[in-house]
C-alpha cells in the first residue's frame, strides 16, 4: 500500500515537468507577445525601441530553451516569476485567487459525488422503474449538452428573465440582504452547473457497479441468509459497488479544473481559471505557467485521493493484494 | 444633507459588519465586495467622501508611474494644464525657454511636500527623469525624453531648479513635463526609490508615495482603491477627506449606485445607461471626444488597394454617420483626419461622403466591372478586414460588409483574437483593411503612425500600412522641429491635408468618454480634453472636490 503510494507520489515530479514543457511549448508557438499585449493593451503606448529594450531586459529574445530552463531554476526553488501584466509575484497572484476556485470546486465535487451516488444506487435498486428511465434520460441529456450552454441558458432564465439570483461573479456590489445570503446566491449557479456536468458521470457509473454487485453471488446468499432487503442493499450491495465507483474520484476532479475554465469565465467567477484565461489572452507567460502547474497539481491531488480512498474501502488493497 | 447620503451611510455600516466577521476569523472570501472600507483618519474631520466607480480595467495593476499608468491623484508632474489645455506651472514654479529652444530652466516650488512629509527639491525631479531614462528600468515611456535617437540631459542647478538640455529644438517638450495621458512624467520620491534594486519587483510599486492631492491608503486587487487627502498638498488642502474607487461588476449596477446616491461619479459606455443618466434630473452627463480615432487602414502594399479610385469608392460607399451612430452610440462624433479635436486638427481636409453612385462610378471608370461582386481582368473586387473583438468593432466590420456589397466589393470579415491581431498586423502585416485605434495623448504626433520610417517597427505604435508619402514625411518631421505652436500648426495642417487626400484610411468615429455625476459633488474643474483626464474620472484639478456624503 505504501509503495502503491510512494509510487504515485514519485510520478508528481516528472509529470509536472511534462506539463511545464507543454505549455511552455504550446504558448510559446502561438501568435502574439506579451510586452506588445502590455503596451498596447494598456492606456500606454510605447515607442518600436522601448518595446523591443523590454522584451531584451525580460529575455524574451532569448532562445527558448534559455528561457525555459530559466524559468524551471526559478520554479524549482519556488519561485514562479513576475506577472508580465500584474508586475506581482505570479504565486501571491495565484494564492488570491485560489479560495474563489477551490471552494467552487469543492462544493460542487461534494454536491455530485453525494446526490450522484444516492441517484445512481437508486436508479440500481429500482431498475426499469419510471425513476430508472427518468434518470437514464436525463444523465444522456446531461451528457449532451455542453456546460457553457447550460450556463448561459440557466442565466438567461433566473438572472436576466426572473431576477432571482445574480448573473455572475461571487459578490454584489449592493446586496440586498446580509452579505452572506448574497455570497449564497452568487454560488447557486456557479455550483449547479459545474455540479451537474459531473452528477451525470456519477450517476450512470453508480447505477451500473451497483447493478453489477446486486446480481453477484454472494447478494443472493446474503438474501438466502434471511437478512432484511435493507441490509443486503446497503451493506453488502453498496458498499461493494462503490469499490471501481472511487477512481471515478480522480478522473472527476480532472473534469472540474478543465470545466472550471469554461465555468469561471461564463460566470465572471474571480477565481485562478478565468485569471489563467485572461492570462492566455494577454500572453502573460508567467501566469500562465503557473496557472496550469497548479491545475495539473489539482488534477494529480485528485488521483491520489482516488488511490487513498480506494485503499479505504477496497480491504483487499488495504491487506497488500492489489484487488482487481 | 441631501437624502442621498443615507444610503451611502448604510453602505459603511455594512462594511462594518464585514470587519467584524474578519475579527471573527472566519476570513470568507467575503471581504471581496467593498467589505472594509478603512476609516479616515480623523473623525473630526467634516470634509465628505467621495465614492467613485470604475471597470477593473481602469484600475492600475501596479502604482508605479514609470511602468503603468498609475496617475490615480497620487502624482504631480512639473506642468499642468489649463482649461484650453495650455501648460500651466503645477510642481514647477516657472520656466525659462533660451533663444535656440534647446535649454529649458526650470524652477521649482519650495512648499512641495511628499506623502511622507519629506520635501521634494531638484533631486527628486532629477531623479525621476534618470529613472526614465535608464534602460534597465522596463519603463515603456521612455521615449519623451529622447528626441530624434538622443537623450535630454537634465541637470540640477540648485536645490530647487533643474535644467534640461534638449539635442534638438522640439516644440512638444513643455507637454512632456506634465503626468497627462502617455507622457506620465510624475514626480518621484529619491530617498524611497533608491532603496530598490530592481523597478519591476519594488514594493513601491504596492505602497505609493508622490505629491499628490491624495495618499494611498489601501488597495485590494480588482476590487478597491482608498486614498486619504494629503493636506500639506502645495495646491492647498483637499475638499474631500476621503476618497474611495470601487470597480463595478456592470454598468448596470453602476448607474443603479449613482441613482441612489451611494457613489458620486462613473464612466458609462452603453447608450441605453448614458439615457437613462440623463433622464434623471439629479444626474449631469459630461461628454468628451478624444483625439483616438477608430479608423480602418488600407494596406498600401496590396495591388488592389494601391488603386486611388478602389480606396475612394470604399470611403464614399460607407455611411460612416450612420454606421456610426447605429453601431457605436447616438452621440459618437465620427471624424475625418488622424488629428480631430484642438488647435493642431485642420478643420478643411477633404472629405469623402457618402455617395454610393459616385463610388459605383469610380469602380466602373477603373475598369472593376460586373454584376454582384466586380471583377478586373478575371480577378474579383475581394477584400478581408482584419479586427478584434474590441466595443465595436465586429458590427462596424459588418456593417461595412453590408455597405461595400452594395457596389460590388465582396468584404470577408476576419476577426482575431486581439495577441493574434497585434501580430498579424503590425508585425506580419498580413491584412488587407484592418480596424484599430489611431490617436495620441496630449501632443499632436501622429508622425510615428504614418511616416514612411516607422513602417517595418511592428509594433502598435507604427505604420503597418506601408503608407508613404514623401511631402507628408517631410511635413510631419517640419513640424515636430517647430519651436512655436503657430508653426507646428501649420505643418500640421499640412500633413492633414495631403494625408487624407490619398485617402489611406476609412476614418470612423472618435473615442468618446461619457461622465455621470450624481448631485452631492461641488468643486468641479473640468478637463478641456481626455488626454488631461485621469483614468480616475474628468477632475482637472481633484483636490478642488466636494463632497456633501460623509
Amino acid at each position: 500500500m505504501h509503495q502503491i503510494l510512494l509510487r504515485r507520489l514519485l510520478m508528481v515530479v516528472p509529470t509536472l515537468f511534462v506539463v511545464s514543457v507543454l505549455s511552455f511549448a504550446i504558448m510559446r508557438a502561438a501568435p502574439g507577445d506579451p510586452i506588445q499585449m502590455y503596451v498596447a493593451g494598456g492606456l500606454s503606448k510605447g515607442s518600436p525601441q522601448d518595446i523591443e529594450r523590454i522584451r531584451q531586459n525580460l529575455g524574451l529574445n532569448d532562445p527558448l530553451p534559455a528561457q525555459y530552463l530559466r524559468w524551471l531554476g526559478q520554479a524549482v526553488r519556488g519561485n514562479l516569476g513576475y506577472s508580465l501584466t500584474n508586475q506581482r509575484p505570479v504565486l501571491a497572484l495565484i494564492a488570491e485567487k485560489l479560495p474563489a476556485s477551490i471552494s467552487l470546486m469543492g462544493i460542487s465535487l461534494l454536491l455530485s459525488m453525494t446526490v450522484g451516488i444516492a441517484i445512481g444506487a437508486l436508479a440500481a435498486i429500482r431498475q426499469y422503474t419510471w425513476f430508472d428511465y427518468a434518470t437514464t434520460i436525463f444523465a444522456v441529456l446531461g451528457n449532451a449538452l455542453p456546460s457553457f450552454w447550460i450556463a448561459m441558458i440557466l442565466i438567461w432564465l433566473f438572472a436576466v428573465q426572473l431576477g432571482w439570483l445574480p448573473t455572475g461573479q461571487m459578490h454584489s456590489f449592493r446586496p440586498d440582504g446580509p452579505v452572506w445570503l448574497d455570497t449564497v446566491k452568487h454560488y447557486i449557479l456557479p455550483v449547479f452547473v459545474t455540479a451537474f456536468v459531473s452528477l451525470i458521470y456519477w450517476v450512470r457509473y453508480q447505477r451500473a457497479s451497483m447493478l453489477e454487485v446486486l446480481h453477484q453471488d454472494y447478494i443472493r446468499t446474503a438474501r438466502a441468509k434471511g437478512l432484511t432487503e435493507r441490509r443486503v442493499v446497503l451493506f453488502h450491495g453498496w458498499r461493494n459497488s462503490l469499490i471501481p465507483i472511487v477512481t471515478l474520484l480522480g478522473f472527476s476532479v480532472s473534469n472540474l479544473v478543465a470545466g472550471s475554465y469554461v465555468i469561471e469565465v461564463v460566470f465572471s467567477w474571480p477565481g485562478m481559471a478565468q485569471f489563467g484565461f485572461d492570462a492566455i489572452l494577454k500572453r502573460d507567460y508567467p501566469v500562465i505557467m503557473g496557472v496550469t502547474l497548479f491545475s495539473a497539481l489539482f488534477i494529480i491531488a485528485g488521483n491520489l485521493l482516488a488511490d487513498l480512498a480506494y485503499i479505504v474501502i477496497n480491504p483487499q488493497v488495504a491487506a497488500g493484494q492489489r484487488g482487481g | 444633507m441631501s437624502d442621498f447620503c443615507l444610503s451611502r451611510r448604510r453602505l459603511i455600516a455594512t462594511s462594518l459588519a464585514g470587519a467584524g466577521a474578519l475579527v471573527a476569523g472566519s476570513r470568507l472570501p467575503d471581504d471581496a465586495f467593498f467589505g472594509v472600507v478603512p476609516a479616515a483618519a480623523q473623525d473630526a474631520d467634516d470634509r465628505g467622501i467621495l465614492m467613485m466607480l470604475g471597470t477593473t480595467a481602469q484600475f492600475p495593476k501596479t502604482f508605479n508611474p514609470l511602468l503603468t499608468d498609475a496617475r490615480v491623484w497620487l502624482y504631480d508632474g512639473l506642468v499642468r494644464f489649463d482649461e484650453n489645455m495650455n501648460p500651466i506651472p503645477d510642481l514647477a514654479e516657472s520656466w525659462d525657454i533660451s533663444k535656440d529652444g534647446l535649454v529649458y530652466t526650470i524652477k521649482l516650488r519650495k512648499d512641495v511636500k511628499f506623502h511622507d512629509g519629506t520635501p521634494m527639491t531638484a533631486d527628486d525631479v532629477l531623479y525621476t527623469a534618470q529613472l526614465t531614462l535608464d534602460e534597465s528600468v522596463n519603463s515603456p515611456y521612455r521615449d519623451k525624453f529622447i528626441i530624434n535617437g538622443k537623450p535630454v540631459v537634465w541637470e540640477k542647478v540648485d536645490d530647487y531648479t533643474v535644467k534640461a538640455t534638449l539635442p534638438e529644438p522640439s516644440g512638444s517638450f513643455l507637454s512632456k513635463l506634465s503626468r497627462a495621458d502617455e507622457v506620465f512624467f510624475c514626480i518621484l520620491p529619491k530617498h524611497i526609490l533608491e532603496q530598490c534594486s530592481d523597478m519591476q519587483t519594488c514594493g513601491f510599486n504596492q505602497q505609493p508615495v508622490g505629491t499628490g492631492p491624495f495618499k494611498f491608503n489601501e488597495y485590494v486587487a480588482d476590487q478597491r482603491l482608498v486614498l486619504d487627502a494629503h493636506d500639506d498638498y502645495h495646491q492647498g488642502k483637499p475638499g474631500v477627506k476621503q476618497v474611495v474607487r470601487l470597480a463595478y461588476p456592470n454598468e448596470q449596477s453602476a448607474l443603479a449606485a449613482l441613482k441612489s446616491g451611494e457613489i458620486d461619479i462613473t464612466a458609462l459606455r452603453e447608450a441605453g445607461n448614458v439615457k437613462a443618466a440623463e433622464d434623471d434630473k439629479n444626474i449631469t452627463v459630461h461628454r468628451y471626444d478624444s483625439n483616438w480615432i477608430f479608423a480602418g487602414r488600407f494596406n498600401m502594399a496590396n495591388p488592389i488597394l494601391q488603386e486611388q479610385a478602389v480606396r475612394e469608392a470604399i470611403a464614399h460607399a460607407i455611411d460612416r454617420e450612420n454606421l456610426v451612430k447605429a453601431a457605436v452610440s447616438p452621440t459618437a462624433t465620427v471624424g475625418n483626419s488622424p488629428i480631430s479635436i484642438g488647435w493642431a486638427a485642420n478643420p478643411k481636409v477633404p472629405v469623402f461622403g457618402y455617395d454610393p453612385d459616385k463610388a459605383k462610378s469610380l469602380l466602373e471608370q477603373a475598369g472593376w466591372t460586373g454584376d454582384g461582386t466586380r471583377t478586373k481582368d478575371g480577378k474579383p473586387l475581394s477584400l478581408g478586414i482584419t479586427i478584434y473583438p474590441d466595443y465595436a468593432a465586429p458590427d462596424i466590420a459588418a456593417a461595412m460588409q453590408q455597405y461595400l456589397k452594395q457596389v460590388g466589393i465582396e468584404l470577408n470579415i476576419n476577426q482575431l483574437e486581439e495577441a493574434t491581431f497585434q501580430d498579424d498586423v503590425y508585425k506580419n502585416k498580413n491584412f488587407d483593411i484592418y480596424l484599430d485605434w489611431q490617436g495620441f495623448g496630449v501632443d499632436p504626433d501622429i508622425a510615428s503612425r504614418w511616416s514612411t520610417s516607422t513602417e517595418n517597427a511592428g509594433t502598435y505604435l507604427s505604420n503597418p500600412s506601408s503608407y508613404s508619402n514623401a511631402k507628408v514625411d517631410a511635413a510631419l518631421s517640419a513640424a515636430a522641429t517647430a519651436l512655436t505652436q503657430d508653426e507646428r500648426k501649420q505643418h500640421l495642417w499640412d500633413a492633414q491635408a495631403l494625408l487624407t487626400a490619398d485617402v489611406p484610411a476609412v476614418w470612423l468615429y472618435l473615442w468618446q468618454a461619457q461622465m455621470a455625476v450624481g448631485p452631492n459633488i461641488g468643486g468641479l474643474s473640468l478637463p478641456a480634453s481626455t488626454a488631461d483626464m485621469d483614468n480616475t474620472g474628468i477632475f482637472r484639478e481633484p483636490w478642488k472636490v466636494t463632497s456633501t456624503c460623509k
